[in-house]
């Protein structure tokens, strides 16, 4: 029955982008709409699932799409909403969501103003981390990209100001700073329900508040061709996951009732450099995280990860494109060999070796073929129970297959 | 005017619409308004750019004064669109209709080989 879906899907993907191989955008009464469809597979190590629900036996629960309408309305004001769904089997399970939606007024090159649901910056990738065929890899780098935290980075209700500023033979600064409220519209299907209820502090989350959160990016385009260097901080100063206690909690008085877990002071730093010669692409980021974690139950904590990756790819044609990543992740930046005192001594880094294939069918079909080597579990263990996780490899390996169809 | 693209055995040269009153522009000016940083002409009139969707003119003119292959232009744009920070640009199949184009729209720019200028737009040079 899988292979049937998946064989349905790609030869639907297949037919659209050979009738659609001509047409770059849709274009209704003056508005654009654009929008991409993935349907993917997933095989890792049995004992490890990871990063889509039953991935340990094969899973087709990894999808996504997304549409998006937007109008020119004069030279400096744009308007546009973008809907997005995914599925990881953990979390997702296809809900669609308003992925951002906001008027773009550019008073000048240098200072333009976004009002609504805004984008966040993070890294050098994470505005255009959901569309597959913007990427040469499946899964970006899990480290400073952990799709599980997606919701927390995305987007948020508020404003930012924006634009670029020439510096002569310094090159161009390119800037965004921003400032709102992370909204997450269906919170027991966000990445932060699955890990909670992973941990067994909630057997379903029925709301996640957030108070003020900045965000902000420097991007400098240096006098040297090819060669850029982002820096993009972010603050959550309190968000709030509050959920049903599951039956089965260990200490009395507690299942049945509604309690919260809260992180404050959420703070993210990337430091990014990415060059570009011809057909080759290097790219290196490394980030800091920190947060005050204090559940209902038991003490609070400060949790200090740190990651980073480097990667390299390379297109050899309009058909096709390699690439290839070693990413590190660590629950403790100050000592590598510390991790969550209830999970395996394994869980304090996640090591990733990975290597893709892309093959663009055409400017609108893209099938990748992936394939990562894995030390550690570290992220593997905020999708599993302690229990399940202390039963995991500490070398594995899982294969990913994506196909897309974009317009 | 005509820059030589040996790499790509192409030539190409910018044009503008006549009202524009540019007679040069610099490379990395060029290039902002290609990627979309420079909407504005010095005084002050909006630029309208057009691109090709193919060819070895595009090729050429992307790779020598962009900075980029067709694949990083096409998903550079990409990336705006799907974010939100811009509409597609204007594209068109072949020079005539980018001629065309930057015919008829005050403010316009787009890039197309020699063989199809016609004396209704201006030539200018990339320094």
């Amino acid at each position: 029955m899988k292979t049937k879906i998946l064989f349905i899907s790609g030869m639907l993907l297949v037919i659209m982008g050979h009738f659609c191989a001509s047409a770059s955008a849709l274009e209704v009464g003056g508005f654009e709409i654009h929008g991409w469809a993935s349907q993917g597979f997933v095989q890792s190590t049995e004992k490890n699932p990871y990063p889509v629900k039953g991935a340990g036996e094969g899973s087709f629960r990894f999808n996504e799409y997304a549409i998006n309408v937007s109008k020119q309305l004069t030279d400096n004001l744009h308007v546009g909403i973008q809907l997005f769904g995914q599925d990881r089997g953990y979390y997702g399970n296809d809900k669609p969501q308003i992925d951002w939606a906001y008027a773009d007024y550019r008073a000048f090159d240098w200072l333009g103003i976004r009002v609504g649901k805004v984008k966040m910056p993070h890294g050098l990738y994470n505005e255009t981390r959901d569309n597959d065929m913007l990427r040469t890899f499946i899964f970006l780098p899990q480290g400073v990209y952990n799709d599980l935290r997606r919701d927390t980075i995305n987007s948020q209700l508020g404003g930012a100001i924006y634009g670029t500023i020439p510096a002569g033979k310094m090159g161009s600064f390119s800037y965004v700073a921003e400032v709102g409220n992370i909204l997450i519209s269906s919170p027991n299907d966000s990445g932060l329900a699955a890990q909670v209820k992973a941990q067994g502090l909630a057997s379903d989350v029925s709301d996640i508040d957030t108070s003020t959160t900045y965000a902000g990016k420097l991007d400098w385009q240096t006098p040297v061709e090819g060669l850029r260097i982002v820096g993009t901080a972010s603050l959550i100063t309190t968000m709030t996951a509050n959920g049903t206690v599951p039956n089965n909690f260990p200490v009395p008085g507690y299942a049945g009732t509604t309690q919260p877990a809260v992180a404050k002071d959420w703070a993210r730093h990337v430091l990014s450099t990415e060059y570009t010669r011809g057909d080759l692409v290097l790219a290196l980021e490394y980030e800091q995280i920190r947060l005050k974690l204090q559940p209902f139950f038991g003490p609070s904590s400060l949790s200090t990860p740190e990651t980073y990756y480097v990667s390299a790819t390379y297109r050899f044609n309009d058909f096709f494109e390699l690439g290839a990543y070693y990413s590190a992740y660590y629950y403790d930046k100050n000592d590598h060999h510390k991790g969550n005192p209830a999970y395996s001594e394994n869980n304090a880094w996640q090591k990733d070796l990975t290597l893709t294939t892309r093959f663009d069918i055409n400017k609108h079909v893209v099938l990748k073929f992936e394939g990562h080597l894995i030390n550690g579990t570290y992220l593997l263990g905020e999708v599993l129970p302690a229990a399940q996780e202390n039963n995991a490899q500490e070398n594995w390996f899982m294969f990913a297959t994506k196909l897309t169809f974009g317009f | 005017m005509v820059h030589v693209s040996p790499a790509y055995s192409a030539s190409y040269v910018l044009i503008v619409n006549k009202n524009v009153s540019a007679n040069s522009l610099s490379r990395n000016d060029v290039r902002s308004i290609f990627l979309g940083e420079k909407s504005r002409w010095d005084d002050g009139k909006t630029v309208r750019f057009v691109v090709l969707e193919e060819g070895a003119v595009h090729r050429a003119f992307l790779q020598d004064v962009v900075g980029k292959t067709t694949q990083q232009f096409l998903n550079y744009w990409r990336k705006k669109i799907f974010n939100g920070e811009s509409l597609a640009p204007k594209s068109v199949v072949n020079a005539q209709e980018a001629v065309r184009f930057v015919t008829t729209n005050a403010g316009a720019i787009g890039y197309v080989s020699d063989d199809y200028v016609t004396n209704s737009v201006k030539v200018i040079s990339i320094e």
